[in-house]
């Protein structure tokens, strides 16, 4: 098949051809002759969200810098080139070498969000290859799955071959040593798995059978031919012998995250307890300033970017952050480059960062007081005052800010209505200085989403809103936030309805996923998000899909998710989930000791003086 | 401040760049290669540089230019050397020159524009003439001067085109030319040869091609 051809023919049709071109500065051209392993990579959506991961974009550089190995990329072409693909009988294909994807060895694809879960089936179907990991046999591509939706992959479950869990720099080396091993020896299809299997970290779904209950509930998850009951995540303990990529991919389209990506730490300990992130990223781990600025220096010279992010869970929360921005911006300046902070506290101290690194204030600024109320705050362990946000927000008013958007959720576990009406209060009670002056020209951007119960945080036993009563609360909100510097902003309330289902599903969603995927797919793009068909298909599913989403589990139901161990304890998840409750804190324990959630190998905590403290909660 | 002129092509896949895609591809380029890009003024300071008329998407150029200024002087030829060791395959630099500070706008000092418009014919040759006749018929006066028709397997019309008045609509000319012959536009292809401060010079460029 001439891609080639194809691609000259319908480029010009297409909406954003440089989607499909590849070619991009750092990208790799490496050629197959003599490789041993060929690898491609899928994040299933558009190339512009994609191609801005910097997990993919580790790992890519990780398997290329192998000899005996090679990686390529594809993302999920818009459904315009879709079409187009359909009509000529065209396979998915890799951006670099434009090979059928089929052909590669493996195909690597990151699950990062519940909404491009009908993306994935997609991908598997324009790329010719059985959609279940059953019907695929000797000598077909091996499917493997990552990413933070493989803390709960059950939905999705049966489309990979294995699945890996947790960070992927060590684990990438053993997968790409293992598919060498079996190419070289000739191991079959069985042995293979049976060989993942046994590696740290390595799910194989088809080696587990699940049980259900009368009641509906899942009754086990019995492991079959030698597989661990539990499968621990990976966790990269130094990051610093894992470097960024010193060459990324510089797309030639404006992507999501269009700059350099300076990931400064992994993990988080805040313990705000509706956060998935930060209960399956533990422990926090820095890398070290040094490399940290030699990287910096690298980024831009390989790159070209004008901009630098300092990325993790919670910037701010570098140990040296403030050091280390005044050194980057310094060094960066000469060449034009200025340095960006996505994730701020609602803290003047982060204002202040943010105001060193920043010189232009247009960007604005973003705040996530999460709930409105000091109660509902403390209930989910924010840590944050009303006075810290007041006094943060007159602090970037006097920086020079004028446009500032809030974070709120709707929805969260023992929210009343008062609740509700705080983010209005609150909101409203920002657009007047710490002494209760107005702020003239200050524009307040309120974005309100729902809260989705995830898994392996203190809410997974929670039930989720209905429709109905966040769709209730989304008009209290919009009577109830009106005014000249006031802007309001929700998220759908049958998306919301959907991820939950996705996040706490388990194997019997498939079919339904299937079905909604045959109709359409980009779940996460409103313009084409088919909820009617979705409602369609999830009328056929036995439990029903309240099952899923607003019913709260009891302590000891067993989870779809059980089998996949983020280190941190159940049991630790649900006395945080009473705590959270009885609106009782968790410090951090990186300032005031272990509180036993554990992440930490060996039991220990590394706080952040870097000192080993054993225990549990005092 | 330094201000130069850059002579650059746009081949292969990378015609498929949006104008938007191509200049961040060039900025980019340019610190990449190290170069002094001198900031504009104001609240959102961004390089200083410029362009031609934008190129429409899936026209290749193997002339396009653009302008940049330098806080401090280099020499044009290393500019060359360091963009070209750090550029994307498919974008050339192919000079530089420096220009004087009161120049006028790019866009003011080159008006014309030679373009060879090719048509593929899965190995069905067509007579020149007849070709020619068709095309000269279709073509309205603002969409340029034909000067030429050639046959040789394919046919490529040599199309001269003034730029005063923002130029032909070359996607829209594309579908033309197929319309004229009967064939899908997706034979049609559209190469900027180059770019002239006149007619004149458009003309003296392109003689060798015989009038028709």
């Amino acid at each position: 098949m001439d891609f080639d051809e194809f691609l000259d023919d319908v480029l010009v049709e297409v909406e954003r051809p440089a989607r499909y071109i590849g070619g991009e500065v750092n990208s790799s051209r490496k050629t197959a002759g003599g490789v041993g392993v060929r690898m491609v990579f899928a994040y299933p959506d558009l190339y512009e969200i994609g191609a801005s991961n910097l997990g993919l974009q580790i790992l890519y550089e990780l398997v290329n810098a192998r000899d005996d190995a090679l990686a390529e990329r594809v993302y999920l072409p818009w459904v315009d080139m879709q079409e187009r693909m359909r009509a000529r009988g065209i396979p998915l294909f890799s951006l670099e070498s434009r090979q059928a994807v089929a052909r590669f060895d493996i195909l690597g694809i990151t699950l990062q969000h519940e909404l491009t879960y009908t993306n994935v089936v997609r991908l598997l179907d324009l790329a010719g290859i059985e959609r279940r990991a059953a019907a695929r046999g000797e000598g077909d591509i091996l499917v493997v799955g990552g990413g933070p939706g493989a803390f709960n992959p059950e939905p999705v479950a049966e489309l990979f071959d294995l699945l890996v869990i947790g960070d992927g720099e060590e684990a990438i080396q053993d997968l790409v040593d293992l598919v060498a091993r079996a190419k070289a020896r000739g191991l079959g299809r069985r042995v293979l798995l049976e060989e993942a299997a046994g590696l740290e970290g390595f799910y194989v779904p088809s080696f587990y059978a699940p049980a259900y209950g009368d009641d509906g509930q899942l009754a086990s998850l019995e492991p079959r031919h030698g597989a661990p009951a539990r499968i621990r995540k990976r966790s990269a303990s130094d990051l610093d012998r894992w470097p960024l990529p010193a060459r990324p991919i510089v797309p030639f389209l404006e992507t999501v995250h269009d700059r350099a990506n300076l990931e400064v730490f992994r993990g988080c300990t805040r313990g705000c307890r509706f956060c998935q992130a930060g209960y399956i990223y533990r422990p926090v781990r820095e890398r070290s300033e040094e490399m940290l600025k030699s990287w910096a220096a690298e980024l831009v010279r390989a790159t070209g970017y004008g901009e630098i992010s300092l990325s993790s869970l919670s910037t701010a929360d570098y140990s040296r952050i403030h050091t280390l921005a005044a050194c980057l911006r310094d060094a960066l300046a000469a060449r034009q480059v200025s340095i960006s902070l996505p994730s701020l506290r609602c803290e003047a101290d982060s204002v202040e960062l943010a105001a060193l690194t920043r010189k232009a204030r247009r960007s604005g600024l973003t705040f996530a007081p999460e709930a409105g109320s000091q109660r509902l705050r403390d209930c989910v362990n924010k840590g944050v005052s009303e006075q810290d946000i007041i006094t943060a927000i007159g602090r970037a008013y006097e920086r020079g800010w004028r446009r500032i958007k809030l974070y709120f959720m709707i929805g969260l576990p023992g929210e009343h209505e008062g609740d509700v009406l705080e983010i209005a209060r609150l909101s409203k009670r920002l657009l007047r200085s710490d002494t209760g002056k107005p702020l003239p020209g200050l524009q307040l951007v309120v974005s309100v989403s729902s809260f989705v119960p995830k898994p392996h945080t203190a809410y997974q036993w929670c039930a989720q809103d209905r429709m109905g009563t966040l769709a209730g609360k989304q008009q209290l909100l919009s009577r109830e936030l009106r005014g000249k510097n006031l802007t309001f902003r929700w998220h759908s309330a049958p998306a919301s309805y959907l991820e939950g289902l996705l996040a706490r599903g388990d194997r019997r969603l498939l079919p339904a996923i299937e079905e909604a995927s045959a109709a359409g797919c980009f779940d996460n793009w409103s313009e084409s998000f088919d909820w009617p068909h979705w409602q369609g298909a999830l009328n056929k599913l036995n439990p029903g899909p309240e099952f899923y989403v607003d019913r709260a589990r009891g302590r000891d139901e067993v989870f779809p998710w059980d089998h996949i161990n983020c280190g941190v304890e159940r049991a630790y998840l649900w006395e945080e989930y009473e705590r959270g409750a009885a609106g009782l804190a968790t410090a951090d324990c990186r300032f005031a000791g272990c509180t036993g959630c554990g992440a930490c190998p060996g039991g220990a905590s590394m706080s952040r003086a870097g000192l080993c403290v054993t225990g549990g909660r005092a | 401040m330094q201000r130069i002129l850059l002579r650059f092509a746009l081949r292969g896949d990378l015609k498929y760049l949006s104008h938007l895609e191509m200049s961040r591809a060039m900025v980019r380029a340019m610190r990449r290669a190290g170069l002094p890009l001198a900031l504009s003024q104001g609240f959102n300071p961004h390089p200083r540089l410029s362009f031609w008329h934008a190129l429409p998407v899936g026209v290749e150029a193997q002339e396009d230019l653009a302008e940049v200024w330098l806080r401090e002087p280099v020499v044009p030829a290393d500019a060359v050397a360091k963009l070209n060791a750090v550029m994307p395959a498919g974008l050339e630099v192919l000079e530089a020159v420096e220009v004087g500070e009161d120049e006028p706008k790019l866009t003011q000092r080159f008006t014309h524009a030679l373009y060879i418009i090719r048509v593929a014919h899965a190995g069905q040759p067509r007579d020149a003439r007849g070709v020619a006749e068709a095309v000269r018929k279709g073509f309205a006066a603002e969409d340029g001067e034909i000067l030429n028709v050639e046959e040789d397997g394919q046919t490529e019309i040599c199309l001269l085109a003034s730029h005063r008045e923002g130029g032909p609509q070359l996607r829209k000319l594309a579908e033309k030319t197929a319309d004229c012959l009967g064939i899908g536009p997706e034979s049609v292809t559209i190469v900027r040869t180059g770019l002239y401060d006149s007619r004149q010079s458009a003309l003296a460029s392109s003689s060798g091609l015989k009038e028709m």
